[in-house]
C-alpha cells in the first residue's frame, strides 16, 4: 500500500499576546490509501489542528506534508482550495450546511466551485443523497432537518466530488447515541465499500475502537499509534 | 462557479435578509432618484423653452428704443434735452432695413392701453398697431379674416387675439366684422387670430391684444410711439457686428436713442449656460445622496461578510478559490444596488413627472438620465463592494470555522 499523507517534522505554533501554544510538536505520520483512523486525545490536545493540517484547512508553521508524495506544505490558498475540491470531503461537528440553502444546492456546492455546470451537479446531488437514504430531504433547508439529517447531507456533500480522503472532525458529536451510531456506519461504509481512506477525530473511545488505526495525540504529540492487527495481537 | 450562479446565490442570500437589504438599497434608490429627476426635469424644461424657438426660429432680435438720458447731472437742462430726441417713425423704422444686409424682415410695433367696448361690455387688453410683417415673424394664423396691413393706412381696421375673440362670443354669435370702440374711436373687426403660444420674445399676450394699422396707433393715441422692433435676420448673422451696424444707423439718422438688444441665440446661449449650471449643481447633490448611499451598501457588506465568516468557511472548505469569495460579496452589493437603482430611476421618473404636471409641461421620457441612473448605481455598487468584498477573500478557512467548536 502506498503512503497517502506523509507528514515529516510538522509543527504549528499559535502566537497569542505574549505566550506561545505548541498545538504540534513536531508530528512525523504515514497514513496509507484505503484506511480508517481516528485520531483521539484530550480537549486542547492538538488532535483538531492535527486533523486541519492533515486537511489543508491550516498551514504547518513548519515541516514538510507530501500528499500522493507531492509536497503541500507551501502551497497558496488557491492551490489549497484545489486540492481540497479534488481530494478531500470533510465533515464537521457543527455540520456546517449553508443556512440559506436546501440540501441539494448544500450538496452540489464542490462540484459548482470544480466547474461542473448545475444540471449536472443537481443530477449528481440527487443521486449521492439517495445513497445516504436523503432523497425525501432534497428541497429541505438545514433548520427543516433533524442533527443526523444536517450529518448526512454533510456527509453527502464531502462525498459527492468523489474524493480520496475523507476528514471528519467529531462527526457525531452533536448527536444522540443511536444517530451517532448510524453516522459512524456510514463512515465505516465509505471505508469498506468505498475503499475511501477515512480520518476521524473523536474523543469517543467506543467510536475510536471501530476503528481500523488509532492514534492519540497529547500536548501536541503522537504518544500512541496502534493498528488494529496489533491490537488484537 | 460561473456568473449565472453568483447571481443566483447573490439573490438568495439578499432575500433572506430582505428588511436589510431594502434598507440598504434605499440610500442608493434616493440618490439615483435625484439624478434622474433632476436630469430629467431639466431636460424637459430646456426642451420647453426650446419648442418656444423651434416655432419661430432661432434668427429672431429684438429692439427696445428708449430715449438716452444726456448726462449723468441730475439738473432740469436734462429734461429738456432729452425730450428734444424725435420719435422714431414708422419710415424710418422700416428704413432700419438699409442698416444690414443681414435683417430679413422689420416689425416695429406700438403697445397702448385703450378703454375697449364691444355692443357696451368693457373688454381689457392690450392694443399693437403694428405692419403686416408682425404676422410672419411671430406666425401667427388667421383662423378668420386677415391680418393689418400697411396698406390700410390708417384705416380703423383691427384683427382680434383668440382670448379676445373668446370674449366677445359671449356678446355676439360672430364678432367678424362687427364694431368694437378703441378710445374714442370704432373699429371694424376685420379678422381673427387662432390660438398663439406665449414666448418671450414680446412682451404682450397676443391672445389677449388687438391689433390695429400702425399709422392707426397714431390716431388713437397722442402718446403712441414706437419702442420695440422685431427683426427676422439671415441664418449664422454675427450678432456682434449687427448690433454695431444698428447702433451707427441710429446715431447717424435718429440720434439721442438708447437701444436694448435680444437676440434669440443670445436667449438660447443663456438658457443653455444657466441650465448646465443647474444640472451642475443637480448632479452634485445627486452624487452626495449616491455617495451616502454607497455608504450605506458598504456598512451593511462589512457587516455581512463579519456574519458571514462560517459561510466563508466552509466555502473555502470545499474548494472556493479567494476570488470566488470576492466575487459572490461584490456581486451582492452589485445586484443590491441595481435594485436600488431601478427603483430609483422609477421613482426619479415619477419625480420629474409631477414636476411636469405641475408645471403645466410636456412629459417625455428621455434615455440619458436612465441609463445614467442606472450606470451610476451599479458604478457606486461596484466601488463601495469592493472593500468588503477583498476582506472576505482575505480570510483564512481556518479562521472562520474555528470559534464555533
Amino acid at each position: 500500500m502506498s503512503p497517502l499523507i506523509q507528514l515529516h517534522d510538522i509543527t504549528k505554533t499559535y502566537i497569542t499576546g505574549e505566550t506561545t501554544l505548541l498545538a504540534l510538536n513536531h508530528v512525523n505520520l504515514t497514513i496509507n490509501e484505503h484506511e480508517l483512523v481516528a485520531i483521539v486525545g484530550e480537549s486542547g490536545s492538538g488532535k483538531s489542528t492535527m486533523l486541519h493540517t492533515l486537511g489543508l484547512l491550516d498551514k504547518p508553521t513548519s515541516g514538510s506534508y507530501l500528499l500522493n508524495g507531492k509536497e503541500v506544505a507551501k502551497l497558496n490558498d488557491d492551490e489549497l482550495s484545489s486540492l481540497r475540491n479534488l481530494k478531500m470531503g470533510f465533515a464537521f461537528q457543527a455540520f456546517f450546511l449553508l443556512p440559506r440553502f436546501d440540501a441539494i444546492h448544500n450538496v452540489m456546492l464542490p462540484l459548482l466551485y470544480r466547474g461542473v455546470n448545475l444540471n449536472e451537479s443537481k443530477e449528481r446531488a440527487l443521486q449521492i443523497l439517495d445513497k445516504l437514504s436523503m432523497t425525501k430531504f432534497k428541497y429541505q433547508r438545514p433548520n427543516q432537518m433533524s442533527g443526523g439529517q444536517q450529518q448526512r447531507v454533510a456527509i453527502a456533500r464531502a462525498l459527492i466530488g468523489n474524493p480520496d480522503i475523507v476528514f471528519a472532525d467529531e462527526p457525531t458529536g452533536a448527536l444522540d447515541s443511536k444517530t451517532s451510531k448510524e453516522i459512524i456506519d456510514v463512515f465505516i461504509k465509505l471505508y469498506e465499500e468505498e475503499k475511501k481512506t477515512v480520518i476521524m477525530v473523536t474523543h469517543d473511545i467506543k467510536i475510536a475502537l471501530q476503528c481500523r488505526r488509532m492514534i492519540t495525540v497529547k500536548d501536541g504529540k503522537i504518544v500512541n499509534d496502534v493498528r488494529d492487527e496489533e491490537r488484537k495481537a | 462557479m460561473n456568473l449565472k450562479m453568483h447571481f443566483r446565490t447573490a439573490i438568495t442570500n439578499l432575500n433572506s435578509t430582505k428588511l436589510r437589504s431594502m434598507l440598504a438599497a434605499l440610500g442608493i434608490l434616493v440618490g439615483t432618484a435625484s439624478v434622474v429627476a433632476m436630469i430629467s426635469g431639466g431636460q424637459l424644461a430646456s426642451y420647453q423653452a426650446l419648442q418656444q424657438f423651434k416655432a419661430l426660429g432661432t434668427n429672431l432680435m429684438s429692439i427696445t428704443i428708449n430715449t438716452a438720458s444726456s448726462s449723468d447731472s441730475g439738473d432740469s437742462s436734462n429734461l429738456s434735452s432729452a425730450t428734444t430726441s424725435s420719435p422714431v417713425t414708422v419710415q424710418e423704422a422700416i428704413n432700419l432695413k438699409t442698416a444690414s444686409s443681414d435683417i430679413t424682415s422689420i416689425a416695429p410695433y406700438i403697445s397702448l392701453y385703450q378703454p375697449m367696448k364691444f355692443q357696451g361690455h368693457t373688454v381689457s387688453g392690450t392694443i399693437l398697431g403694428t405692419t403686416e410683417t408682425l404676422q410672419n415673424i411671430m406666425k401667427l394664423t388667421m383662423q378668420e379674416g386677415r391680418f393689418v396691413s400697411l396698406l390700410d393706412k390708417n384705416n380703423y381696421y383691427c384683427v382680434i387675439g383668440q382670448k379676445i375673440y373668446t370674449e366677445l362670443k359671449k356678446y355676439s354669435l360672430d364678432p367678424m366684422g362687427q364694431q368694437i370702440s378703441i378710445g374714442s374711436s370704432i373699429f371694424t373687426i376685420i379678422g381673427i387670430l387662432k390660438d398663439w403660444t406665449q414666448n418671450s420674445f414680446i412682451y404682450a399676450d397676443l391672445n389677449q391684444s388687438v391689433f390695429v394699422p400702425i399709422n392707426t396707433a397714431y390716431i388713437i393715441s397722442s402718446y403712441a410711439q414706437i419702442y420695440n422692433v422685431i427683426l427676422k435676420l439671415n441664418e449664422g448673422t454675427n450678432i456682434t457686428t449687427l448690433e454695431q451696424d444698428i447702433t451707427n444707423y441710429f446715431n447717424q439718422n435718429i440720434p439721442g436713442k438708447s437701444l436694448y438688444f435680444q437676440s434669440a441665440a443670445q436667449i438660447l446661449a443663456s438658457m443653455t449656460s444657466q441650465q448646465q449650471i443647474l444640472t451642475a449643481f443637480l448632479g452634485f447633490i445627486g452624487g452626495i445622496s449616491l455617495l451616502v448611499g454607497g455608504i450605506g451598501i458598504m456598512n451593511i457588506m462589512l457587516v455581512s461578510v463579519a456574519e458571514r465568516r462560517q459561510e466563508i468557511g466552509i466555502r473555502l472548505a470545499v474548494g472556493a478559490k479567494k476570488r470566488d469569495i470576492q466575487k459572490m460579496f461584490l456581486i451582492e452589493a452589485v445586484v443590491l444596488s441595481f435594485f436600488g437603482g431601478i427603483a430609483g430611476v422609477l421613482f426619479g421618473l415619477t419625480i420629474s413627472f409631477a414636476i411636469a404636471i405641475y408645471q403645466g409641461w410636456l412629459f417625455m421620457i428621455f434615455y440619458q438620465p436612465i441609463l445614467l441612473g442606472f450606470v451610476v448605481s451599479v458604478l457606486t455598487g461596484i466601488f463601495f463592494g469592493f472593500y468588503p468584498a477583498y476582506k472576505a477573500s482575505k480570510l483564512l478557512p481556518i479562521e472562520t470555522l474555528r470559534g464555533i467548536e
